[in-house]
């Protein structure tokens, strides 16, 4: 088998808190076979960009890597060079954010942004920087590339904002592209349509994509891999066909029949009891216990090992066989 | 197209202000207690010489007649004549207006080129060694007050150090034997232009003090506005987005953050620069500067009213044009406030 593009391997990310650290990450292990798409979900909070940040190396302060490694190409990047992390940002691995009208700068041009980072990574000189910028945007088909570099922010709509943050991701002509919750901030229709194009480029381009979203349409239609995160740990892993089709975890499980499309007449939406406990680490035993239907004893002694159930499956859940 | 409105009409509206300006000094110059012709010819004048000078400068006609010969008179600069001095205040106003205009400009120029940097680092090391002693630093030099540590640095430089002239513009040997040809009224451009390298060493070692001084509290409060403003804007989205994709952190800071941080900042420079106008007063009296402040104090305690005037509206117009100047400067920064919303906080 060979090295996968990206391996993440008992990731924790903490925070100083009063008496000690607080992890918002407690050891997330995955690995993303170069080409594919894998798609990591969970509610606000349990840690979706924080590993998306992670493994950039942006955790931000006074946040810092408790432990883990991230591997890049087989390459450690935490217990490696700095400088070579902050190699790879923008020329191997890039990022786009949520909420594009936040993550593009409102003093500068599209062109300037976009032709900032191709000079950085050395991909166009100054001349051909306009004309390189210009195709780009062509390709994630905006129209009128050339007019469009000369506008603001806040001149564009969400649409083609989220658009052009895709183009300033690809500017650096990166391998590995994380979109963290890119198209959340985009109506439906705006949505798919960004989605189908993440797709297209993928397959033109050879991405690998990492795709961070509370959305499990958008995994669906887009995901080769999935992983379910539950504060910051990773509950369920798996084919699509897996997750959604044998859901394991009852966290999955209640996650799926949230879904407000299952539902067919007016009934009211299915929804995971209580809320996200506000700090992990007090937890003993399983975290998602107080919210769970099927806890037993044994969930209050201790959190659950990670359990194979089949080859390309894994949950971390005391529960046999489920249901 | 909208910048060109933009431009029409902040000029429109900074005219409107000039002309209230003038109408609140002409309203003020009417109101207060005393004759203008009393004052002055001065307390002993007969009844027949008051009479002949209150017809001379046109007391007895109408309010609007006199408004407008006031105002037609303030835009070609005919303030008339002091009292004190019996010169006409335009000719005290040229030599005035240049040697206070030059510690002001200076100290801007040191808010600039101290403040903005020292701030954009101690934001960009939040919280550490250097982020600290500026912290200190900065709020001394906004609370100190001026005249203590002008006295202070006059105890120090000239009396132990003895590096530095106590007060004046130029010492009385270089005025005799290297006198600068006026054609700015800076005296460090003037004896730049002219090669005179004797006089421009003497005018500097003599506007080290009263700029360092003057410039205190303006590059103080640009260090904690720029810090201040570059914290909100390094933790928005767009600069992780920047650094994750790779650029240099000195890109970031100094070109993306920077530009964004800079514009509520130069909001405070742009009322700092007038400001240290007034602020002005004091250290000239200090340093022995002839400048605008100094004139200022002698019509004060002089009852010299149509310099007091002068005054007033000199420094108005320096208001308005400097506040003019910093929203173009903005509007060319930021394109959202040519749409004419303030969509900057």
């Amino acid at each position: 088998m060979n090295t996968p593009l990206l391996a993440v391997s008992g990731l924790r990310v903490g925070f100083p808190a009063p008496g000690g650290r607080r992890l918002v990450l407690r050891g997330i292990d995955f690995e993303v076979e170069e080409g594919t798409a894998y798609g990591i979900v969970g509610e606000s909070g349990c840690g979706k960009s924080m590993t998306a940040h992670a493994i950039l190396g942006l955790v931000p302060p006074p946040g810092s890597i408790a432990g883990g490694t991230i591997a890049y190409r087989g390459q450690d990047l935490v217990s490696g060079d700095p400088s070579a992390w902050a190699g790879l940002r923008g020329r191997h691995i890039a990022m786009v954010h949520q909420d594009p009208g936040a993550a593009l700068n409102p003093l500068f041009t599209i062109g300037s942004q976009i032709k900032a980072i191709m000079r950085r990574h050395g991909r166009a000189r100054s001349r051909e920087a306009r004309q390189r910028a210009v195709s780009l945007l062509g390709e994630l088909e905006l129209a009128d590339p050339a007019a469009l570099l000369d506008r603001y922010p806040h001149e564009l709509s969400g649409g083609m904002q989220q658009r052009v943050l895709l183009a300033m991701a690809l500017a650096g002509d990166p391998d590995l592209v994380i979109a963290d919750e890119a198209t959340t901030a985009l109506d439906v229709t705006i949505q798919a349509q960004v989605l189908a194009l993440l797709d297209r480029l993928r397959k033109k381009r050879g991405l690998t994509l990492v795709i961070i979203t509370h959305d499990l349409g958008v995994v669906a239609q887009t995901c080769d891999r999935v992983a379910v995160l539950y504060l910051g740990r990773i509950v369920e892993e798996g084919d699509p066909e897996d997750i959604f089709l044998e859901p394991h975890h009852p966290y999955t499980r209640g996650l799926l029949k949230a879904r407000p499309g299952e539902q067919t007449q007016r009934t009211p939406l299915a929804v995971i009891p209580g809320s996200v406990p506000a700090d992990a680490a007090n937890i003993t035993g399983c975290a998602f216990r107080e919210r769970c239907a099927f806890a037993m004893d044994s969930c209050r002694l201790e959190d659950p090992a990670e359990r194979r159930l089949s080859d390309r499956h894994r949950s971390a859940c005391h529960l046999e066989g489920g249901r | 197209m909208s910048g060109i409105r933009y431009l029409l009409r902040r000029l429109v509206l900074a005219l409107l202000v000039m002309l209230g300006a003038l109408t609140v000094t002409f309203a003020i110059s009417h109101v207060i207690p005393g004759d203008p012709a009393r004052l002055y010819l001065g307390a002993r004048a007969s009844e027949e010489a008051i009479v002949a000078v209150r017809a001379d400068l046109g007391l007895d006609d109408p309010l609007p007649v006199q408004f407008v010969r006031f105002v037609s008179n303030a835009v070609q600069g005919e303030f008339g004549y002091s009292y004190r001095t019996k010169r006409p205040i335009i000719e005290d106003l040229a030599e005035r207006l240049p040697a206070t205009m030059e510690l002001v400009v200076l100290a801007t120029i040191l808010a600039l080129a101290v403040g903005v940097p020292a701030g954009v680092l101690a934001a960009a090391r939040f919280a550490s060694g250097f982020d600290r002693v500026m912290r200190v630093v900065s709020i001394l030099g906004v609370s100190m007050p001026a005249f203590w540590l002008a006295l202070l640095l006059q105890l120090f430089f000239f009396l132990w150090l003895d590096l530095l002239p106590l007060g004046g513009r130029l010492s009385q040997t270089t005025s005799f034997l290297h006198p600068v040809t006026t054609l700015t009224g800076f005296h460090l451009v003037d004896a730049a232009l002219t090669g005179n390298w004797v006089a421009w060493r003497d005018a500097v070692a003599h506007a080290i003090l009263p700029v360092v001084v003057l410039a205190t509290f303006p590059v103080s409060l640009t260090l904690r506005m720029t810090r201040a403003s570059m914290l909100d804007v390094l933790a928005e989205t767009h600069i992780t987005a920047a650094r994750a994709a790779g650029l240099h952190e000195r890109e970031i800071l100094f070109r993306l953050a920077l530009k964004n941080a800079i514009v509520p900042t130069l909001t405070v420079l742009g009322l700092v620069f007038a400001f240290s106008i007034t602020g002005a007063v004091l250290i000239e009296s200090i340093f022995k500067w002839p400048g605008l402040g100094s004139y200022m104090l002698d019509a004060i305690l002089n009852d010299d009213i149509p310099v007091l005037f002068a005054v007033t509206l000199v420094v108005t117009v320096i208001y308005i044009v400097i506040n003019l100047l910093v929203d173009l400067l903005q509007a060319g920064l930021d394109p959202r406030i040519r749409l004419g919303e303030s969509s900057v906080g």
